[in-house]
């Protein structure tokens, strides 16, 4: 049943990452990339902690890291690419955002 | 696995008119149900205008390939969802172009769309 | 092992277009079988044998092309987009011909089959 989300739009600019947030399960995972990684600032990301569980919580580093993207352990991890493809074969599914 | 065990849910987002995607998307559900591949529409966001009557897109120079809707039964796609919320924010009622359309609150949207092995969003 | 498939819909002008080819590049090192890319809408692009983009800035289309000499990685553009879009690969036509050699004309049926063939599709 996990699902995992691939967010690559900014919730300042669209509308993706709220209906992300709609269809999000307990069980699901994020991961934010490209613009996505705004989100880490937005009001909505905070409901993405109430969702679902810190470890399930991804940032893309370089991508964060490319935006000057301040990193905080307590709201999200780092993942690589290679990690990302990982965690892709690791779960059922996935849907991206973009 | 077999063809018919991985069953696909097409997430449409966008408006129909101005953008490519609605009828890029279609077309990929047409070509799903043509090989026989279980397929389902879900409408959430602006995706839902997709759906409503009585547009008129040939006002506007676009081909009225919202007709097409019409054509899915035909290929075995009856699974249709339209997420209320994304409705009730617009303002819309429930009066849709084709019939057999399901409406589902954001709860039952959420765990049906879960159903499926392979989600794209257009 | 899992096999992976990948839909590609942004043009190579994108930075998106470079996050996906990593992706793609990360699958690969990790002998991770990835079935093929099926290049959809704006995707299409790049498969364009005439894209001149500034020496210093990245050559999304060139890294296809590599990926594709590298892992022998099947590289299909959706035929109705790309004709929408000015790409050709008619073989009797050198003028009309435009769409680079590491790139094949598909129909949409092709990606019911790699989502056949692949345990996991991912849309990027």
């Amino acid at each position: 049943m996990s699902m995992l989300h691939l967010v690559r739009t900014s919730a300042f600019q669209t509308d993706d990452f709220q209906q992300c947030l709609n269809v999000l399960q307990p069980t699901d995972c994020i991961v934010l990339l490209d613009d996505g990684c705004y989100n880490l600032n937005h009001d909505l990301w905070q409901e993405a902690l109430n969702k679902v569980a810190l470890p399930a919580l991804y940032i893309i580093e370089a991508h964060a890291q490319a935006r000057a993207v301040t990193l905080d352990k307590e709201k999200i991890n780092t993942l690589s690419l290679d990690a990302l493809m990982t965690l892709i074969c690791e779960t059922e599914k996935s849907v991206t955002w973009q | 696995m077999s063809i018919t065990e991985k069953s696909v849910a097409i997430l449409n987002a966008s408006p129909p008119l101005s953008k490519a995607n609605a009828k890029d998307s279609l077309d990929v559900a047409l070509i799903f149900g043509s090989y026989e591949q279980a397929v389902s529409l879900y409408f959430q966001g602006d995706g839902v205008y997709q759906l409503i009557a009585e547009q008129q897109p040939e006002l506007i120079q676009q081909k009225d390939f919202l007709k097409t809707f019409a054509a899915l039964e035909f290929y075995d796609i009856e699974n249709i969802y339209v997420c209320h919320h994304s409705l009730n924010q617009r303002g819309l009622a429930e009066k849709f172009s084709i019939e057999n359309v399901q409406v589902l609150n954001q709860d039952d949207f959420a765990i049906s769309l879960h159903q499926h092995q392979t989600i794209l969003r257009f | 092992m899992k096999n992976i498939a990948f839909v590609i819909t942004t043009p190579p002008n994108s930075n998106l277009t470079a996050t996906a080819i990593n992706i793609v590049t990360a699958a690969l090192t990790m002998n991770i079988s990835v079935v093929g890319v099926f290049f959809y809408q704006d995707g299409v692009l790049n498969g364009s044998q005439h894209l001149a983009l500034p020496n210093d800035e990245y050559q999304a289309h060139q890294q296809w092309q590599l990926l594709h000499l590298k892992y022998n990685l099947p590289l299909h553009l959706c035929a109705t987009a790309a004709e929408k879009r000015g790409l050709s690969d008619d073989i009797n036509d050198n003028q009309a011909k435009n769409v680079h050699e590491a790139f094949t004309l598909s129909g949409l049926g092709e990606l019911v089959e790699l989502n056949v063939k692949a345990d996991r599709l991912i849309q990027l």
